[in-house]
């Protein structure tokens, strides 16, 4: 049964049990993913996923349920859950479901073409080899992914709103070991797009050099540092501090940005944007979860902090526009809130310009443990860092095995410079490189 | 015969049979049908509920060290041979003639559950969810918010083989989880608990839900009082139960398959060598009833075992699935796990704990002169190539003159698994074991983790004083 068949079910369903608000939505996913190791493909994996989660007005709350399951007596079973479970709520919340006729602004999505496994095979091998043939340090353990994914999203309502979005992705992953001297270091890369049109051999070569750069690192001495955070670690950062700015959170004591609309929170060099329709991006999105038009804002502008980011019922609580930051982590999660593409915006300065201005200090490259050492709640962070000593305004010896410890909040009042680069990852969230006045580092 | 949603034996007979149809020499399917329910409680209010039903299907193939695998949703007789279709296809033309002849085993259940979680209206659960988060919420004039969840799962597979294998499980599991944020002049800290069990409703007749709120209050409390962590190297007592991740992370991950055959795995090539301390002996327990990292059967089938990781510091086994243990040339040791039928299943851990040691917990703290007792460990993570792992320190104290003495916030413990399992010198007797789930390739799965107190001899404390 498909997803029409199945939603004229459940909608008639619902109709013939009395609701009178109620919305579907619909998510499936289609992908194909291959792996080479040792010069052969050694793994390929294809799936179709499905799923309809509804949600439903009953008895004044708001109820959900979901399934992959489309069959007739699944429709009805989803129904009855749905609204059973309306009847155990007892959160104060509006129940508002999007009006029909809205404004949605048109999508160009970077879309990512379906290739012959054949040739997908090829590339995965190819880009393999390249990572061989970088360096003769580069071991046989080394492996390569090539993904391709196409995401369909529906919502529908009992207000006549019908509304889809399809988004693609594409990836060459490189994963690559070099040992030397009975040293073993690692790292991995992508390029989104487009598999055919990756430059395999840049890809391969940059890979390799950024597993060849940690060699021979050392333990910085602890102490304090002036921090030139790149590009990577910065967004990673970002990444766990990002639910700070979901009014959800802030209402429900969960962030320190409460009352802060209109406060200057971070230095005045600083700007962040949420923008759904970030051109780089390969989600973009002209409806949010509850079918809300997205918009493009800046949610910290020079330092100010500007707005938060909102749901239809935070908004509602707060006495402001939904800004069309809705979110469902997958077609079960209850409604959330979550920027579209959340980014830094990106400063004058170079690489070198930044490492120039730290004097000396420690690049960190790549932050571990995001999920245990950082907590959005208290904004305080404690993590595991690799990167580069700065010595003499220039990027010096490769360190590791330290950490940096310090408040996202302070952190963010105490950049003094933003870089040029900027790059948006597979979580949509990016930053370019800052340079932060002092961090503490505990290594030996 | 049980199977999931009903598939009949013919099918999967029929299924199997069309995937080894262009020359593989394996062939697998796996039925999943997973109902799972949370409510959640905000300010003591039921605050969400998601309700799931996943239902699908995968067909995997080997040929030899290659693996193709497709999943689907669609769990019709047409969709599952178009599955098998679509993964006979990868490996080349053909239509070698199949006869497969499924036999039904049974492996029993060693996990009795008393009380199916579907069988148990909302209101109850709330009931349970309510006394926690008000027992969190009592605790200290400075809680200012108390967040709880309440969740069960209901997973019930079937595993069908080119072997003529036949097997069917049912996972119920049950948890329950409070975090508590105390708050004092704009600044917060945080607590939590979340203890599960591979059980029904039934759990909450053997852990009090009062325990539970107060555990993560007092938690929260406490750090609010601390100072933070001065940082550098230092010796550490890590508490029992959740302190375990520390092998979890430092060391568990890299004894996977997933790592270990392709050589991406400092413990690759050692078995049989001295690894760690000879005080550690390090043990993955699939079959202790009832806990909730425990399987009857992996999800490729095998029955799940007690596998010694460690002896005494010497390696003696790998976590093995069946497609990574033929390239290492060993069997399976029924460690095979994903999160679902969409998740193509890998080597994981069960149930992982350092076992009782000869030390005392008085013994341990005494013998610090200055160090750091980690009491409650957060989450970690762990690079297997390089065995670089970080964990955070919930609730941290530091210890002087061999006393524990004032809390600290916000340290992390970072070091390489290597050489951290050289340093756990001291290893005490209370064993206690801690649920959690644990993310790889293969999704998100049930994982204990535990360890009685151990200390470690020398690490590198994150901290910012």
């Amino acid at each position: 049964m498909n997803y029409q068949e199945f939603k004229d079910l459940v909608f008639n369903m619902a109709k013939a049990k009395n609701l009178t608000e109620y919305e579907l939505f619909y998510q499936e996913a289609k992908s194909t993913e291959l792996g080479a190791f040792g010069g052969v493909i050694n793994a390929f994996s294809s799936s179709d996923s499905a799923e309809a989660g509804l949600r439903c007005v009953c008895g004044g709350h708001i109820g959900y349920a979901s399934t992959s399951l489309f069959t007739e007596a699944e429709a009805e079973s989803l129904v009855e859950r749905a609204m059973e479970n309306a009847l155990s709520m007892e959160k104060e919340e509006p129940v508002l479901f999007c009006k029909g006729g809205m404004e949605y602004k048109e999508v160009t999505p970077r879309v990512v073409e379906d290739i012959p496994t054949a040739q997908m095979v090829e590339i995965a091998l190819k880009a393999l080899q390249c990572c061989r043939e970088a360096d003769p340090r580069v071991t046989e353990s080394s492996m390569t992914s090539a993904v391709i994914q196409h995401s369909t999203t529906c919502l529908d309502n009992s207000n006549g709103v019908h509304l889809q979005n399809t988004t693609h992705l594409g990836a060459v992953i490189p994963q690559v070991i070099v040992t030397d001297n009975g040293e073993t270091c690692d790292a991995y890369d992508f390029k989104l797009g487009n598999l055919h049109e990756a430059d395999l051999e840049k890809l391969a070569k940059d890979t390799v050099q950024k597993a060849l750069d940690k060699m021979g690192a050392g333990v910085p001495d602890s102490g304090k540092y002036p921090l030139v955070l790149g590009s990577n670690a910065m967004s990673s950062l970002l990444g766990v501090f990002s639910s700070a700015f979901s009014a959800e959170n802030v209402q429900n004591g969960l962030s320190l940005m409460k009352d802060k609309e209109g406060e200057q929170i971070a230095a005045e060099c600083v700007t962040l944007l949420d923008d759904p329709f970030y051109a780089e991006s390969f989600r973009q999105t002209s409806f949010d979860a509850e079918g809300t038009p997205t918009r493009c804002k800046a949610v910290v502008d020079k330092g100010v902090l500007t707005t938060l980011l909102h749901n239809l019922a935070t908004a509602a609580k707060a006495g402001v526009e939904s800004t069309g930051n809705a979110y469902r982590g997958s077609v079960e999660s209850p409604i959330t809130v979550r920027p579209g593409n959340f980014y830094f915006q990106p400063g004058e300065f170079s690489a070198e310009e930044l490492y120039e201005k730290a004097g000396n200090g420690v690049l960190v490259t790549s932050l571990g443990g995001l999920h245990a050492g950082a907590d959005f709640v208290t904004g305080d962070f404690s993590l595991q860092s690799s990167g580069f000593m700065i010595r003499d305004g220039k990027k010096a010896e490769p360190v590791k095995s330290f950490t940096i410890a310090g408040n996202f909040y302070q952190l963010l009042k105490d950049i003094t410079a933003l870089g040029n680069d900027i790059e948006l990852g597979l979580s949509c969230i990016g930053s370019p490189s800052v340079l932060v006045k002092e961090i503490t580092v505990a290594g030996k | 015969m049980m199977t999931v949603n009903g598939v009949s034996p013919k099918i999967l007979e029929s299924v199997l049979a069309k995937a080894m149809s262009t020359g593989a020499d394996y062939a697998e399917v796996f039925l999943e049908n997973t109902d799972g329910k949370t409510i959640s409680l905000m300010d003591g209010k039921v605050y969400t509920i998601s309700d799931q039903v996943i239902s699908g299907a995968s067909v995997r193939i080997y040929k030899g060290l290659r693996s193709v695998f497709a999943s689907t949703t669609d769990m019709t007789e047409k969709g599952l041979l178009a599955c098998a279709e679509k993964v006979a296809a990868v490996l080349g033309e053909g239509s070698a003639p199949m006869h497969i002849h499924l036999r039904e085993r049974i492996f029993g259940d060693i996990h009795p559950v008393k009380i199916v979680p579907s069988s148990v209206a909302n209101q109850d659960k709330i009931g349970v969810l309510k006394e926690a988060c008000a027992a969190a919420k009592a605790y200290h004039e400075s809680i200012s918010q108390v967040s709880g969840s309440i969740l069960d799962v209901d997973h019930k597979i079937t595993i069908a083989n080119s072997e003529g294998l036949l097997a069917s499980d049912r996972q119920i599991r049950s948890r329950i989880r409070v975090g508590a944020v105390a708050s004092r002049g704009g600044e917060n800290q945080t607590g939590s608990c979340a203890p599960g069990k591979r059980r029904g409703f039934e759990l909450y007749e053997i852990i009090d839900p009062k325990a539970v709120g107060v555990e993560a209050a007092e938690q929260a409390v406490t750090m609010l009082n601390a100072g933070y962590c001065p940082a550098g190297k230092m010796p550490v007592a890590i508490g029992n139960g959740f302190g375990g991740v520390i092998f979890h992370e430092a060391c568990g991950h890299s004894l996977e398959a997933a790592a270990v055959a392709y050589g991406q795995s400092e413990f690759a090539g050692k078995l049989g060598q001295q690894i760690a301390n000879p005080k550690v002996t390090a043990i993955d327990d699939g079959t202790i009833p009832n806990e909730w990292g425990s399987i009857n059967i992996d999800d490729e089938g095998t029955p799940a075992q007690k596998n010694i990781l460690i002896e005494n510091g010497v390696l003696k086994s790998y976590m093995i699935d069946k497609f990574n243990g033929r390239r290492m040339g060993m069997a399976s040791t029924g460690n095979s796990r994903r999160q679902s039928y969409a998740y193509e299943p890998v080597s994981r851990m069960t149930n992982t704990y350092i076992a009782p040691g000869e030390d005392s917990d008085e013994e341990i703290i005494s013998s610090i002169e200055y160090g750091l007792y980690a009491k409650k460990m957060g989450g970690g993570s762990v690079n297997p190539v390089t065995g670089e792992f970080n964990f955070g320190v919930a609730e941290g104290y530091i210890i002087r003159n061999g006393k524990v003495c004032e809390a600290v916030r916000g340290a992390s413990l970072v070091g390489k698994g290597s050489e951290v399992i050289q340093k756990i010198d001291m290893v005490s007797k209370d064993l206690d074991l801690s649920a959690g789930m644990c993310g790889a390739s293969s999704g998100s799965v049930p994982t204990n983790v535990g360890q009685p107190m151990i200390r470690v001899s020398e690490i590198t404390v994150g901290g910012r004083s």
